[in-house]
């Protein structure tokens, strides 16, 4: 069966089957042979050309989470048309959508509709785990829409700014 | 000695304390919030109570609930842990008012130290230096102008009644002076119920050092050596040493006596930290004194062999300090990583969730003070530390090899924490050097990410499409699992 993961800007597509109780891998033409041993329903143990691996994993929605050798990995999941859209998405909302980075207080908004704000400008104060944290704007640009009033209570991936490029 | 002590705190300090209170044969009382039902402070003591809802003001800072919780089950007692009530002489008072010992200094000595404005007036007056600054709270905007040219840019706002960096803003711009005070007061505010701020010259690049302290109430007061504390972000430290690569045997001791100096003025019991700012000629500077355990308190215990939170609860009994000065010694290195919940990559964002497994790192010299477990929900409403790491070796570079590898080895999946960061933060050329100061951070890994440039990518990409396999043949019948291993049962690869 086939498996896609993407990394940074670079999509693998990692063909797996099973036989005889062992797994065999193919990614970038090189194929390996893998023996698995689940050791919890979190931590398998590999074993690839006589080398041990301990691995931890998880997946939450589409990102999958992995950590061998005190290494640690994380990858969206692709393949699948619905987490691809949101992967496009996100590429064409680079630093456009400001959301709440986690649950919070809006504390204030340094911005109105209409202005124009630097690379590096303070939009907003979030408040949360009795912290202020600013959320700063990576792109020149304009801005769209506010969704939220200072005050108020937001979600973690609330969108509380729109930015338009210019 | 006391029989049972109630600990108003929750966490890896809760914890800490309670293992204290069991190994002296102290009954401990826990007290929680609801979202802290089967927090592990709750599971480890010998009794908890309920206090109330999760925000802090409602529980952990709900003093008549405490101070209620501590009758009902007749605690003799309170240790406070650090932050929450720590600090708040109020508090202290109505403990004393009521007959319970606060484990602590007692209320005069802490609003001496808790008040930083008459502090350092006190210090000035015994000799200890202070950094230059204003002598009271500014009035009005005018005042703090004035303050700030005649100190010179750039400055630090910070509030009187602070800690953990709350309150506190650096100002290197003039226009920048109003904004700033407006924030540290609301900050301060929130955090200590007390918006006075002030204004400190700000010293470039300097290094935090702390002094460890313990005095009882004959009067009996001994250091415990320094700890170093450079290494911080938004004024919070995140990895701490001793002893110190700064500080050679001369300088240490003068650092010392002043400390001690410190407690005399004061009038300082129980333990404490003095805070210095080192600069780079060698000058030192008094800082403030943390009336409290500290998080960082391990590390001194690791290498000097006393317990810490043992004594606090021994001298709030009325103990003398059999610990005489002779008999502190430092041995070997201790290094400690705090390990937080939080996204290095994306600010230091607190990362909330379900942590879905943990596995803490073993072998010699390594210690984990922790409140999590697999399972543990992690709380918007509360301090986003989880555990510490402390290692100690026969020397400084044992030691850091020995928190990488413990790093390495330290599992937590679920949410994103700093262990991937510390592990590169503790390879760094100059940390490794000890060429640290309170800008290393900033310095050195202001756009930290996470590298996925290693030779195990192949395996992890393998590996992912393994997990990824295990969950495609587990949800054949069902559809659009978000989060399939909170659904499913266990099950194993190769089982028919």
């Amino acid at each position: 069966m086939e498996h896609e993961f993407i990394s940074g800007d670079r999509i693998y597509t990692i063909n797996l089957e099973k036989r005889d109780g062992k797994f065999k891998a193919v990614l970038d033409n090189r194929e390996f042979e893998i023996d698995l041993y689940e050791i919890s329903s979190n931590h398998f143990s590999i074993l690839i050309e006589n080398r041990s691996y301990s691995v931890y994993h998880f997946r939450r929605e589409s990102t999958q989470y992995i950590v061998i050798n005190g290494h640690s990995y994380c990858f969206e999941i692709g393949g699948e048309e619905d987490t691809l859209g949101t992967k496009t998405d996100k590429a064409l909302g680079e630093g456009l959508i400001i959301k709440a980075p986690m649950p919070g207080t809006i504390l204030k908004i340094d911005v109105k509709e209409g202005d124009t704000v630097e690379e590096g400008e303070c939009l907003a104060v979030v408040e949360a785990m009795k912290m202020e944290t600013g959320l700063y704007s990576t792109v020149r640009a304009k801005v769209k829409k506010i969704f939220v009033d200072s005050g108020r209570q937001v979600d973690g991936g609330e969108v509380i700014i729109e930015l338009e490029k210019i | 000695m006391f029989k049972k002590i109630l600990i108003a705190n929750r966490g890896e300090i809760a914890v800490r304390v309670i293992r204290a209170c069991r190994e002296m044969g102290i009954k401990s009382v826990a007290i929680f919030s609801e979202t802290d039902r089967s927090a592990m402070h709750v599971e480890m003591a010998d009794e908890a109570v309920f206090i109330g809802e999760p925000p802090p003001l409602r529980s952990y800072l709900n003093m008549d609930s405490i101070l209620r919780a501590a009758r009902l089950t007749g605690c003799e007692a309170i240790h406070p842990g650090y932050g929450f009530l720590a600090e708040n002489h109020k508090f202290s008072e109505r403990c004393e008012a009521e007959g319970i010992t606060f484990i602590g200094p007692d209320s005069k000595a802490q609003m001496l130290v808790g008040d930083k404005i008459a502090s350092r007036k006190a210090m000035s007056e015994v000799g200890v230096p202070v950094i230059p600054g204003m002598r009271s709270a500014g009035k009005d905007i005018e005042e703090f102008k004035k303050a700030a040219d005649r100190l010179g840019y750039p400055v630090m706002v910070k509030a009187s009644a602070g800690g953990g960096g709350k309150g506190m803003r650096i100002v290197s711009d003039p226009s920048k002076l109003k904004g700033c005070i407006e924030e540290g007061r609301r900050e301060a505010g929130s955090a200590f119920g007390d918006d006075t701020v002030y204004l400190e010259k700000c010293l470039v690049r300097p290094r935090h050092i702390e002094f460890q302290i313990l005095a009882d109430k004959e009067g009996n007061a001994i250091h415990l050596f320094e700890r170093e504390c450079s290494i911080q972000r938004r004024h919070q430290k995140i990895v701490e040493e001793s002893p110190s690569t700064a500080l050679d045997s001369e300088l240490r001791e003068k650092m010392g006596r002043a400390a001690l100096d410190v407690v005399r003025a004061t009038g300082y019991t129980n333990a404490g930290t003095v805070e210095f700012l080192l600069d780079e000629n060698g000058d030192f500077y008094f800082l403030e004194v943390n009336a409290r355990i500290q998080v960082e308190h391990p590390v001194t215990e690791m290498v000097t062999g006393i317990d810490l939170v043992k004594w606090q609860i021994r001298i709030a009994a009325g103990e003398r300090l059999s610990v005489k000065q002779e008999d502190v010694v430092q041995r070997g290195h201790a290094i400690e990583c705090r390990i937080y919940a939080e996204d290095p990559a994306n600010n230091f964002f607190p990362s909330l969730g379900k942590i879905v497994f943990v596995k803490n790192p073993e072998g010699p010299g390594i210690r984990v003070d922790s409140g999590i477990y697999s399972g543990y929900e992690v709380s918007r409403y509360y301090d986003p530390i989880l555990s510490k790491l402390i290692v100690w070796g026969q020397n400084r570079d044992e030691s850091i090899r020995r928190t990488v590898c413990a790093l390495s080895d330290y599992i937590i999946i679920g949410i994103e924490t700093t262990i991937p960061f510390l592990i590169d933060l503790v390879k760094h050329p100059d940390f490794l050097n000890g060429a640290i100061a309170t800008d290393f951070l900033e310095r050195n890994f202001k756009m930290w990410k996470k590298s996925d440039k290693c030779d195990l990518l192949d395996i992890a990409l393998v590996s992912a499409a393994l997990s990824g396999e295990e969950i495609q043949i587990g949800i054949k019948s069902k559809k659009a699992i978000i989060s399939p291993w909170n659904m499913l049962g266990k099950w194993r690869i190769g089982e028919k």
